[in-house]
């Protein structure tokens, strides 16, 4: 109980000490323009649901961001996942799937703008729909292709990456001592190297949710995006409102790590083996 | 005695394979064993000698190049629910307990839930690890971990259990206490078993009768009978004769084999 106490004083020295010396440096400096007041930005946070000057409530943008992450996620998952565990099991599926993919792993997801935009141009979710107008378009509308298929670029490639990686790393012993005790493919398969890759597995979903966290903003700069927190941040740029800018990037970090410390607790509580064999050997 | 069966039987098994630098690498050269029922057999040789790949190829888990293996007469292709196999280690599976690692085998072969609560008992007792039936193999010592695969091995039911070095991995200490647990199992099932080791005096403590074999590509050099009674004492005159006639046998063999391929 004391150690936990203590472990949270720890966690914390960080982020009190950036607080101390942005007030501080903010008094000093004098310009909003350059680092806004502390109170100013912080203000936002008070008040989540307020209209930001026609940019929308930091909470509404929040939503929207989150939920075209979790668009494009799934979507990765989808398809990465069965996809790497392929690749990790079937040796020919690697030799003719990992040529492409390390063509195009070394793409930033953003190099892709252009390209997206001429194939997918402002069409949304709604599009793909068949929606036209009415309360659903307006919400759906939101979603664009192209920010789904950035986002999905960045979450993709770390989830394939760690699908074959976890598959492959299955311990030799553990497959050929199932076979000795009578497993069949689909028991080796299902009982030993699906589970021996589960932590790696997980591990690289986390990677690839903070990535595409990461995509977000580029993604939500793409035009025809009104909503977003990325969005937020480049239009209260044009307007010069860097407090709003700072509460913006505050939002992107917070959330960012607390997607990644939720799979982490996953990892810590699913998987106590996991990083138990790894200090062992 | 009664006439002994013979039980397992590899005839003229031979096995290459490419190393990774590409040249063809002899681990076996027909190689030819009999192991008769309820025999307690120990194979030892040189490091590299290709002993593991002859248990290898008996588990089913190796092909051979040339020659065949016979189980009570019939030949075996691939692995065999009547042959079980402990590996040297890490062979736990690390997301099971203690209970579900020992009870693998019988979940493949998809047993109820009650039958398998019931042999998970009778081998904890046995292995005297009921307290730990609920833990995971990272919270195990080494020894601990073998005890369990060694359980696992024999709730599958097996006829013959093949070991591939098991103790190999582990301190001087628990080596000697784990060869002691095993003998002691062993007596109350008397399952056959062919152990491989390059513990001389493991090999002069646990066997019937042991199978020295050549340096690479390995064949039987020498089989001899272990007749002193169990528990055996290391100190025995005997014990020590026998000890070093063998150690003999493997210097020759390692000496021969820095002259032949320096």
């Amino acid at each position: 109980m004391k150690k936990n106490i203590l472990n949270a004083v720890k966690t914390m020295i960080g982020p009190v000490v950036i607080l101390i010396l942005w007030g501080y440096g903010a008094k000093h400096i004098d310009n909003q323009l350059i680092l806004p007041k502390l109170s100013s930005v912080l203000g936002h946070f008070l008040t989540p649901t307020e209209n930001m000057i026609g940019l929308g409530s930091l909470i509404v943008n929040i939503i929207i961001s989150l939920i075209r992450v979790m668009i494009g996620y799934i979507i990765a998952l989808l398809i990465g996942l069965p996809i790497g565990i392929l690749m990790g099991y079937k040796k020919t599926a690697d030799q003719i799937i990992n040529p492409i993919l390390s063509l195009f792993r070394p793409i930033p997801p953003v190099a892709w703008v252009p390209l997206v935009l001429a194939w997918f141009g402002v069409g949304s979710i709604a599009t793909v729909l068949g929606l036209k107008q009415g309360m659903w378009y307006i919400y759906l509308h939101n979603f664009k292709i192209s920010m789904t298929f950035i986002i999905f670029l960045g979450a993709f490639y770390p989830i394939v990456t760690s699908a074959i990686h976890g598959i492959t790393q299955v311990p030799k012993t553990l497959i050929e001592s199932a076979r000795v005790l009578g497993a069949s493919e689909a028991d080796i398969f299902f009982k030993i190297l699906l589970p021996g890759a589960a932590p790696t597995i997980l591990n690289g979903m986390r990677t690839g949710l903070g990535s595409a966290w990461t995509s977000l903003v580029s993604a939500e700069m793409l035009p025809g995006s009104i909503s977003g927190l990325g969005y937020l941040i480049t239009h209260a740029y044009e307007l010069a409102k860097i407090d709003i800018v700072m509460a913006g990037m505050i939002s992107i970090g917070m959330i960012g790590s607390l997607l990644d410390y939720s799979i982490r607790f996953i990892e810590r509580n699913k998987f106590v083996w996991g990083s138990g064999t790894e200090t062992d050997q | 005695m009664d006439i002994m069966k013979i039980c397992l039987r590899a005839e003229n098994l031979s096995k290459e394979f490419r190393s990774e630098k590409g040249n063809i690498v002899h681990a076996l050269d027909k190689t030819t064993i009999n192991i008769y029922e309820n025999d307690f057999v120990c194979i030892v040789g040189p490091s590299g000698c290709g002993k593991s790949t002859l248990l290898r190829i008996i588990a089913g888990l190796e092909t051979a190049t040339t020659g065949k293996v016979f189980y009570n007469g019939e030949e075996l292709k691939g692995t065999c629910g009547d042959i079980g196999m402990v590996f040297q280690q890490y062979s736990l599976l690390p997301w099971k307990t203690v209970e579900d690692n020992i009870t693998l085998g019988l979940e493949f072969k998809k047993k109820s839930k009650k039958v398998k609560k019931e042999v998970a008992q009778r081998y904890l007792e046995m292995i005297d690890m009921e307290e730990f039936r609920n833990a995971y193999p990272f919270e195990l010592s080494g020894g601990m971990q073998q005890r369990v695969a060694i359980a696992r091995a024999l709730a599958n039911d097996p006829k013959v259990i093949l070991m591939d070095e098991p103790f190999g991995a582990l301190d001087a200490h628990t080596r000697i206490l784990m060869q002691r647990e095993l003998l002691h199992i062993w007596e109350k099932n008397r399952k056959t078993i062919l152990f491989i080791t390059h513990s001389v005096d493991e090999a002069i403590y646990l066997a019937d009768k042991i199978m020295v074999m050549s340096k690479r590509p390995g064949k039987i050099k020498e089989i001899i009978n272990v007749e002193m009674a169990r528990p055996r004492n290391r100190a025995d005159v005997e014990y020590a004769k026998m000890s070093n006639d063998i150690l003999m046998m493997l210097e020759e063999e390692v000496v021969n084999n820095k002259v032949v391929n320096p």
